[in-house]
């Protein structure tokens, strides 16, 4: 694999995943890894398989929830959506991440040698 | 999904239901895991096809499409992995996957699974029964507090008797404040009988204590409490503490026993307390009752007017040295105030309650638990050897294994799991062994082992049980597996290496040492057995039925007694078959109840014995058939005729032993001998008796001291009677009738003239039977261990010939097709077993003699040195090994060069 892919930690596929049924609404696995690829522009997904071990951990945690169902083209696959818990804490984890942003971009944008005056 | 640490409390709490929640999952995971696994694969079978579905319309061909769809995916196997790695607890999910190996793997060698099982199952169960009243007696716990400082204490006369005792006024004369005891308390000797006079009499063991006796031991009464000093005087009213037992039985257990009285010999008494369950009384002997010892004034002041057994508490941090160092000036009193002959050999007593108890028998039982250990030795052997010629036939399959990725202690986890598995088994049949053994001992026990009905599986005993399974399995799966094989196997047949076949060899040499040991401890017990069994009497025991009667205070006037006893032997001549009867107040093999001071007797013409010379003499008092009765010949005079019962005849029949004594080289008969020097009464003597062998309580020849015989008559003159003996007669009764039908009628005839009297009514074979219970109980618990342990060895060394043969066919195969001899062959096997069973031998009878000396106590009449006894262990150790070698050998001079050579 290319060293040019973000190197993750598990939570932030976590997160991704969320957001992704949050605002696709009820997706079978190939259509999150695919819709991740898409947005993040095929720089975040290590390989696709990597987002069934973030789909069990989040049912794990009662995040999201599973059934089988059939595609749209008439093919059978498990289908999985956010639950009421996933979207709080997918909220909850949205204003953290913004402010996280904000504060690194801050500390990032102090010019160098600034401490020295 | 934190980076930087910054939970709030509410964040903190759900993020921990969070993870317990997906904890629950893991473990839901583990089940129904099959299912699972093969939805997971569906999903992914699924997402392929989307993947390749919309390639495809992309314009790809499906092969190229399918292929970048795997590999876009990362690899199937990959993501199964890590999906199932989520998914369940993998440590566990290990273990359980084990598990269930080693179940399958077991249940393809079953056979091997079943021996190894049956004969773990067997050591562990011995060991566990022999354990369980090991631990009731020496390990756990007395039932009172700190009950490490409670002693016994006083003078020990060896000759007198085996436990320490104090003369009454020598008790009461110790100040609490000198001694190095926090608190003191004593009891009369003995538990007698007190007869619960009432519509339904039965007979209640009794003991009187002093006052502070609970407290010294520290026992709360469950009801009540105990008896004050003021209570314990000798005219208070009579007050007394019940057993748990008695309260049940004779109160139902309501509390409203509390001021209630029972009619104890008579004598009204007040129930003032009722002792909890898990009382026991020091000595371990059943008690019913407990009246206060109620000293007499004439006990206070005179010396040795009374003896009392003595116990106390120590300080806390006094050592038992200490506390013997502190008592030495109060035992120089106590000498001061013994009689002149016996000072010379008075010593300090003081032993801890538990020595008190266990003392005696402590050898016995640690012996019985070596013997049980050493089972199990051999058993965990034969099983660990088991194990090696198991693991020689699956090297090419773990070695296989190996080669295609397992690591060496996974190879090692799983042969431990199938160890310990078989441990586990071994341990829950060795249990419900235990168990079944436990029955039996209480059946058979001797009366000596304290606490034995209360043996049994408890959980202590289970603690014992689960570990020393684990642990034995657990060692025997260890001893293949530190023995690695050289990577070859992976190419040859199976094949017993050269350090694996030492390690076979070391352990049945190890066996067949340990057997000669167990072999010649039975052969030591055996002998000792016989021994007891064929000491000679000195009398006849056939078709005697003896009755043991003691009278109850009803009884109160001596002449009361007498008349009883008179009219009960004549109503006991008048029974139909009854050829003969007599009476005594002591009964052969036990010895006399009375005894006195040797020279406390004086024969007319001398001048009298000096003091303090002779030991002692016993003498019984019995009615005139009594030696025709019991077969003691009468070697010179006469016995006792009617007219020796007459009030001022005084008559005495001298045992030769004593005649020896005092008239050596000539008759006695006739000459006049005084008792009670130097006023006491003059007697005759008319006959001289031949010896009787006095046996004690272990079945042991006690030392017999010499003995005369006096006739029972109307008034007893002789000694100081204590209170209650002549109130205690034993009666003979010949009879050619079966002793069923004798026993029935002498009971009838009791009855008629007292039907509340509790009699012991018996055979005197049986009664003889009853003293040699202890030595049949230990030589038949050894010979039974030690058979079992040497079929264990002989099963043993069978499986490594086996073993040796089976692992060098092919050399032996070679051998032949280059002209080797096949009895050549059969002497190379033969010679190879009765080598390792010649060093076990060497061994066994090193480790038998260097064991030897500890349990002399237990043996009589032979030494354990004894070469006959060794020699014939070695014997039948020696045919047992030549008749273990003798398959292999054959097998071996069977073998077909042509097949060894083409086995590969």
């Amino acid at each position: 694999m290319s060293a040019s892919k973000l190197d993750l930690l598990q939570g932030t596929l976590d997160l991704m995943v969320l957001q992704t049924l949050a605002a696709m609404g009820r997706l079978h696995g190939y259509g999150i890894a695919r819709r991740i690829e898409q947005v993040s522009g095929d720089a975040v997904l290590l390989n696709q398989g990597t987002i069934y071990a973030s789909l069990v951990r989040l049912q794990q945690r009662g995040w999201i929830s599973a059934e089988w169902g059939t595609s749209t083209n008439n093919r059978k696959a498990k289908f999985y959506s956010i639950t009421k818990r996933g979207r709080k804490q997918l909220s909850e984890d949205a204003a953290y991440w913004q402010r996280l942003s904000d504060v690194m971009g801050r500390v990032l944008a102090l010019p160098e040698g600034s401490n020295n005056k | 999904m934190r980076f930087f640490g910054d939970k709030t409390k509410g964040q903190a709490r759900s993020s921990l239901l969070r993870s317990t929640r997906a904890w629950f999952w893991r473990l839901a995971g583990l089940l129904r895991k099959a299912q699972r696994d093969a939805e997971f694969g569906e999903e992914l079978e699924s997402h392929l096809r989307l993947h390749i579905e919309d390639s495809v319309r992309a314009g790809m061909t499906p092969e190229a499409a399918r292929r970048e769809a795997l590999i876009k995916l990362g690899g199937l196997e990959q993501t199964k992995e890590n999906y199932r790695d989520r998914r369940g607890l993998p440590l566990l999910e290990t273990t359980l996957q084990d598990l269930r190996f080693a179940f399958r793997m077991l249940r393809k060698s079953s056979l091997f699974a079943a021996v190894a099982v049956l004969t773990f199952a067997l050591g562990i169960g011995a060991n566990t029964a022999v354990f369980s009243v090991l631990d009731r007696d020496l390990l756990r716990p007395l039932p009172y507090p700190h009950a490490d400082r409670l002693v016994l204490f006083g003078m020990l006369i060896p000759s007198f008797d085996s436990r320490p005792f104090l003369f009454t006024s020598s008790y009461l004369q110790l100040a609490p404040g000198a001694t190095p005891f926090e608190s003191m308390a004593s009891w009369r000797p003995g538990v007698s009988g007190c007869d619960l006079t009432e519509e339904r009499p039965s007979r209640l063991a009794c003991v009187r204590a002093e006052s502070t006796f609970l407290a010294t031991f520290g026992i709360r009464p469950l009801l009540g409490s105990s008896f004050s000093a003021e209570e314990d005087g000798p005219n208070a009213t009579p007050v007394c503490l019940i057993s748990h037992g008695l309260w049940k039985s004779r109160f139902g257990g309501s509390a409203a026993a509390l001021g209630q009285t029972l009619s104890l010999d008579g004598q009204p008494t007040r129930v003032i307390g009722v002792l909890p369950q898990n009382f026991e009384w020091p000595t371990l002997s059943h008690v019913d009752v407990i009246l206060p010892e109620a000293i007499s004034a004439a006990e206070r002041t005179r010396p040795i007017a009374g003896v009392v057994r003595a116990y106390a508490r120590l300080k806390p941090g006094v050592s038992m040295a200490r506390a013997g160092a502190e008592l030495r000036s109060a035992l120089e009193s106590w000498r001061e105030a013994s009689p002149p002959m016996f000072r010379k050999e008075i010593r300090l007593g003081l032993v801890s309650v538990r020595e008190d108890q266990v003392g005696s028998i402590r050898l016995a039982l640690l012996a019985l638990f070596g013997a049980s250990l050493a089972f199990l030795i051999l058993a965990a052997a034969n099983v660990a050897n088991l194990f090696l010629a198991r693991a020689a036939a699956r090297e090419h399959e773990l070695a296989v294994r190996a080669a295609l990725g397992a690591s060496r202690s996974r190879l090692m986890a799983l042969e431990l799991t199938e160890s310990t598995l078989l441990g586990a088994f071994g341990g829950v049949a060795g249990a419900g062994i235990a168990f079944a053994l436990l029955r039996l001992f209480v059946a058979l026990a001797p009366a000596g082992i304290p606490r034995i009905t209360q043996a049994g599986l408890d959980t202590r005993v289970l603690f014992f049980v689960v570990g020393t399974s684990l642990l034995a399995g657990l060692i025997c799966g260890l001893v293949p597996a530190l023995t690695p094989q050289p990577a070859r196997a992976l190419l040859g047949g199976p094949s017993l290496g050269p350090r694996r076949a030492r390690l076979g060899a070391v352990l049945v040499t190890a066996q067949v040492a340990v057997s000669t040991v167990l072999v010649i401890g039975a052969g030591l017990f055996l002998d000792t057995l016989r021994n007891f069994e064929t000491v000679p009497l000195g009398m006849h025991t056939s078709n005697l039925v003896t009755a043991e009667i003691t009278l109850g205070r009803a009884y109160a006037e001596p002449q009361a007694a007498e008349e009883f006893f008179d009219r009960l032997e004549t109503r006991l001549r008048n029974l139909p078959g009854v050829t003969g009867v007599a009476a005594s107040d002591s009964l052969p093999p036990t010895g006399p109840e009375h005894a006195h001071e040797f020279f406390d007797m004086r024969v007319a013409g001398r001048p009298p014995f000096p003091q303090g010379t002779g030991g002692l003499v016993g003498w019984r008092r019995v009615t005139p058939g009594y030696f025709e009765m019991l077969g003691i010949p009468i070697l010179e005079g006469r016995g006792f005729a009617a007219s020796d019962q007459e009030e001022h005849a005084a008559a005495m029949v001298v045992s030769k032993k004593l005649a020896d004594r005092l008239f050596p080289g000539q008759s006695g008969v006739g000459q006049g001998i005084q008792l009670s020097v130097p006023s006491g009464p003059w007697y005759t003597v008319v006959g001289v008796a031949g010896n009787v062998t006095d046996l004690n309580e272990s079945g042991r020849v006690a030392r017999a001291d010499p003995e005369y015989y006096v006739a029972r008559k109307r008034l007893s003159a002789l000694g100081t009677a204590q209170e209650g003996e002549e109130r205690h007669a034993f009666f003979l009764v010949r009879s050619p009738m079966r002793s069923a039908a004798v026993e029935r009628l002498v009971r009838g005839a009791i009855a008629s003239l007292d039907p509340t009297l509790p009699a012991k009514i018996s055979t005197l074979a049986a009664r003889v039977d009853l003293l040699r219970v202890e030595p049949r109980f230990n030589a038949a618990l050894i010979s039974l261990v030690a058979t079992m342990g040497f079929l264990l060895a002989s099963i043993g060394l069978y499986g490594v010939l086996a073993g040796l043969v089976s692992s060098r066919t092919r050399e032996i195969g070679v051998r032949m097709a280059l002209g080797a001899n096949p009895r050549s062959m059969l002497a190379m096997v033969v010679s190879r077993g009765v080598r390792l069973v010649l060093a076990g031998l060497a061994v066994g009878v090193a480790m038998a003699f260097a064991i030897g000396h500890f349990v002399e106590g237990l043996l009589y009449g032979v030494s354990p040195f004894d070469p006959a006894i060794a020699s014939t262990a070695a014997l039948l150790l020696l045919v047992a090994g030549l008749a273990a070698c003798y398959v292999p050998a054959r097998r071996a001079a069977r073998v077909d060069p042509v097949i060894a050579l083409r086995y590969q």
